[in-house]
């Protein structure tokens, strides 16, 4: 028995012993020098592998031993379709292997654990020789992040080889639209990727509004210009039954939804320039001494409440506009079918075949307003056109960089995204248009009709559509004819309704402008602070709950006291790089 | 019956008919709480996406519809999602069963040299994580990323071996001596005597397991690059959550956006109720062993 019990305390022994071992093996596994953020030498060439991650050809391709492969981690969109489990043999991604001479490997995360996956690929040095993001919603490397990545040696700066590996994108953004390249700057003054462009007007002037058309048409009105105007608008509407249904108290004048400040941002024009959609801070650039102000501690901010205030306490503004969230505010549409007079904010439910609510082709564009002879404000995000930076991203993982360049310049011409959107017969997919024949912006459109639709093009696996890098100018997006009977889309209504008004244009600070490194987390605890701030007070100030003259004082000293001038200071510092970078 | 009852009642006190009463309310409140949205879910699976969305449906079928159903089993995502978590259930079901079973037998052994030792190494864990990253480090350097292990190891939980030990414990120890008096080895003894004798701790162990891992979707989005090994949740999720985050302004066309949107809201509850109903059915197999089951772990008299 003695005998028994010694063996098996030797056993324990020999099995913790082999425990430790083996946990001392497993952590001696090395494969040559590692990186992570914040070390200051550059990381190395080498990506760690595991068995089943080799990028050896996968069975169905050829075997391409001379090719390079790119690893890609990419943002899937559109989500639920089953292209991201076939991506690899994609139609699309096939031809452009041929094409390239290069064999992708493209690796989809869902856009919502993109950050972590992010994280978790540069701390483990696991890093694709691609990041591509579709835009700039699901770009999760921050610009502060790409600085401090950059910095370290994860991220390869293209602006050197601008020219050279990226002709095509270089030609546009130098030749097309010259204005663009400075954009493409971080604020280190290294550009870490290429951008998605969106060349369209509506992008560039995200506050809208939509007026019934035949509620001003039931009123005998015209579209209102000024805020007078807009208000006896609103009176009509609530005072009488302009739907004719028989029934007075089913109408609303105004109608917003909750966390998107647009349905009275958009008043604020005619007071102060005024683009943020959230209750931050709101900066804007002033035209002539190129300062960079706060448009809510303007004077003219406080007269825009004032306005607003009194077309609540009057009841033309609908009063869960301040509460309800996008699909409280589908219910109400679809359930009470009540007559709107204006809806302030995007609501693509309204183009939904089941909905039996006045649709887009009711409402109209509300032009810019006017206040007191003076003319309306159009406010931009940033002049013309869009650009978010570094969607497509190379690492220092990847070996072949030219072969990555080649890769993503591909998305930069007319003819790459158009083969990317519907394949590398794109143009079978098309009834061509004639000559003549004009886009919703009016100029010369590409297709008059498509043989296959969206659905297809996704279920089939033959193409990309939406999930490639962005590459939009105007041309691209309304590529179609317009169809002159059917009703505007809301995208096309507010571009003719933004090109041809005629009103004095402002900046906004954002998306072009960063700020530095050491400022950003100061800036956006600060942000946050103030947009918990706002929520509170512009809300009480609308409705009434607080007085614009007495309290008007404690509301600015607060917004001051959270850091507001430091926010202003941070932006400041960032458009002067922005402009020496422009040159 | 009703008869009965009313006699039983005039035998009561008015304090116990009126506690009877609250227990009573109480039941029912929390029976609507829990049933409500299952019976909104089923019934918004049949009926269409415009009564669902208009509010008109609101707790029985509106405008019959099966196009939800019919876009569920059309996508052949749906389908490998399904076989991929029926693969991953039944295998940490087993796994788990096999080593909880084991480890908890091995510590119920008195005689299991360093039992102390190993005791404390494996409490540990249950106090302290690494964390993501350090985790993440781990499997990458074992080479488990991107393969369906990932999945699969982890679900080991020193919790349920504490539970397997006590009830193994409580077995008779001259069960184990008259077996080892006629030649019966540890294993044999585990195998042949010890596991028909706990079906009801193997039923709870298999029924959290099986909810667990069928629910579960955190960790094929970390360790699983390809998409062709998620499990089913992941599907389910992105339908029911991503859907509201696509920047449909930016992103696609005004009738793109809209036609997706209707597809997602058309499949939407008919997807929950197909990912839903397995795990609702294998519960009436489970459910005899499990009210024994789960007061495995309390104190005995």
């Amino acid at each position: 028995m003695k005998k028994k019990e010694v063996k098996r305390k030797l056993f324990s022994v020999l099995l913790t012993l082999c425990m430790t071992a083996g946990l001392i093996g497993c952590g001696q596994k090395q494969t040559g020098t590692e990186q992570t953020a914040g070390d200051p030498e550059p990381a190395a060439q080498q990506v760690q592998e595991s068995p089943e991650t080799s990028t050896q050809p996968e069975e169905g391709k050829a075997e391409t031993g001379e090719r390079p492969t790119l690893r890609i981690m990419a943002a899937e969109n559109p989500p639920g379709y089953d292209l991201p489990t076939r991506i690899n043999e994609n139609d699309t991604v096939l031809w452009l292997e041929d094409q390239l001479g290069i064999d992708l490997e493209f690796e989809l995360v869902p856009a919502d654990v993109m950050a972590e996956r992010i994280t978790l690929a540069i701390t483990s040095n696991d890093l694709p020789d691609i990041f591509y993001f579709f835009n700039g919603s699901v770009n999760k490397i921050s610009a502060s992040d790409r600085v401090k990545y950059g910095k370290a040696g994860l991220l390869l700066p293209i602006e050197d080889m601008l020219e050279e590996s990226f002709p095509n994108l270089y030609a546009y953004v130098t030749e097309e639209e010259p204005d663009m390249l400075p954009k493409l700057y971080e604020a280190d003054g290294h550009i870490y990727g290429t951008p998605y462009i969106q060349t369209l007007a509506h992008m560039s002037h995200p506050t809208k509004l939509w007026t019934n058309r035949m509620f001003l048409d039931a009123l005998e009105m015209d579209m209102p210009e000024t805020l007078d105007e807009y208000e006896a608008y609103l009176k009509g509407v609530i005072e009488n039954d302009v739907n004719g249904n028989g029934d007075p108290n089913d109408e609303i004048g105004l109608m917003g939804i909750a966390n998107d400040t647009t349905w009275y941002k958009f008043f604020m024009n005619a007071f102060v320039p005024t683009v943020n959609r959230t209750f931050a801070a709101d900066l804007y650039i002033d035209n002539e001494t190129d300062q960079v102000l706060c448009a809510q501690v303007q004077d003219g901010y406080r007269e825009g409440l004032r306005w607003i205030h009194s077309l609540w306490e009057q009841g033309l503004v609908y009063e869960g506009s301040l509460t309800l969230t996008m699909d409280q505010a589908k219910t109400v549409y679809m359930s009470e079918d009540p007559a709107i007079g204006s809806l302030g904010f995007y609501a693509p439910f309204l183009l939904d075949q089941t909905c039996t609510a006045p649709t887009y082709a009711l409402l109209e564009g509300q032009v810019p307003l006017s206040n007191d002879g003076q003319p309306a404000i159009n406010m931009l995000v940033g002049d013309e056109p869009q650009v978010g930076r570094a969607c497509g991203v190379i690492t220092s993982a990847c070996k072949d960089v030219e072969a990555a360049a080649r890769f993503l310049d591909f998305h930069y011409t007319r003819e790459g995204n158009n083969i990317l959107t519907a394949g590398p017969d794109y143009e079978e997919e098309y009834v061509a248009a004639e000559p003549g024949e004009l886009n919703a912006v009016g100029k010369q459109a590409y297709w008059r009709d498509y043989k296959v639709t969206q659905d297809d093009l996704w279920t089939s696996n033959h193409a990309l559509p939406n999930f490639q890098i962005r590459f939009q100018p105007e041309d691209l997006y309304f590529a179609g004819v317009r169809d002159e009977s059917a009703p505007a889309t809301v995208l096309q209504d507010v571009t003719e309704i933004l090109k041809k008004y005629e009103s004095q244009e402002y900046s906004s600070i954002s998306p072009s402008v960063s700020v530095s490194e050491e400022n950003l987390t100061a800036v956006g605890d600060i942000q946050t602070q103030i947009t918990s701030y706002n929520t509170q007070w512009e809300t009480d100030f609308i409705v009434g709950n607080k007085s614009l003259d007495d309290d008007w004082d404690e509301y600015t000293d607060g917004l001051y006291g959270l850091g507001l001038q430091t926010v202003i200071d941070a932006y400041q510092e960032g458009y002067e790089v922005f402009l020496s970078n422009a040159g | 019956m009703g008869k009965v009852f009313w006699r039983k009642m005039r035998n009561q006190h008015f304090s116990d008919i009126a506690f009877m009463a609250v227990v009573y309310l109480g039941l029912t409140f929390a029976l609507v709480a829990c049933a409500y949205p299952v019976i909104y879910v089923v019934s918004a699976s049949f009926s269409s996406s415009r009564a669902v969305a208009s509010g008109e449906m609101w707790l029985f079928p509106k405008e019959i519809s099966l196009e939800g159903y019919r876009l569920v089993f059309q996508n052949k995502t749906v389908y490998m999602g399904f076989v991929n978590s029926v693969f991953y259930v039944i295998m940490s079901v087993l796994i788990q069963l096999m080593t909880t079973m084991m480890a908890g037998f091995a510590f119920s052994r008195r005689e299991l040299p360093g039992r102390t030792w190993f005791n404390l190494f494996f409490v540990i864990t249950m106090f302290f994580g690494g964390g993501l990253i350090p985790t993440y480090l781990v499997y990458l350097k074992l080479g488990l990323v991107n393969t369906r292990w990932a999945l699969l190891l982890p679900g080991i939980s020193f919790s349920n071996i504490i539970i397997a030990r006590t009830s193994i414990s409580a077995l008779p120890e001259d069960l184990f001596d008259c077996s080892k008096l006629d030649g019966c080895s540890y294993i044999r003894y585990l195998f042949r005597i010890v596991v028909p004798l706990s079906k009801p701790i193997l039923a709870v162990f298999s029924l959290y397991t099986a909810v667990g891992v069928w629910n579960s979707y955190f960790g094929a989005m970390i360790y699983l690059r390809d998409q062709t090994k998620y499990p089913l949740q992941i599907f389910l999720r992105t339908i029911l959550i991503l859907n509201s985050t696509i920047d449909l302004e930016a992103d696609l066309s005004s009738e793109d956006a809209v036609r997706m949107m209707q597809v997602f809201a058309t499949m939407k509850y008919a997807l929950i109720v197909v990912s839903t109903a397995p795990i609702i059915c294998v519960y009436p197999f489970v459910q005899k062993h499990f009210v024994k089951g789960v007061m495995v772990g309390s104190l005995k008299g």
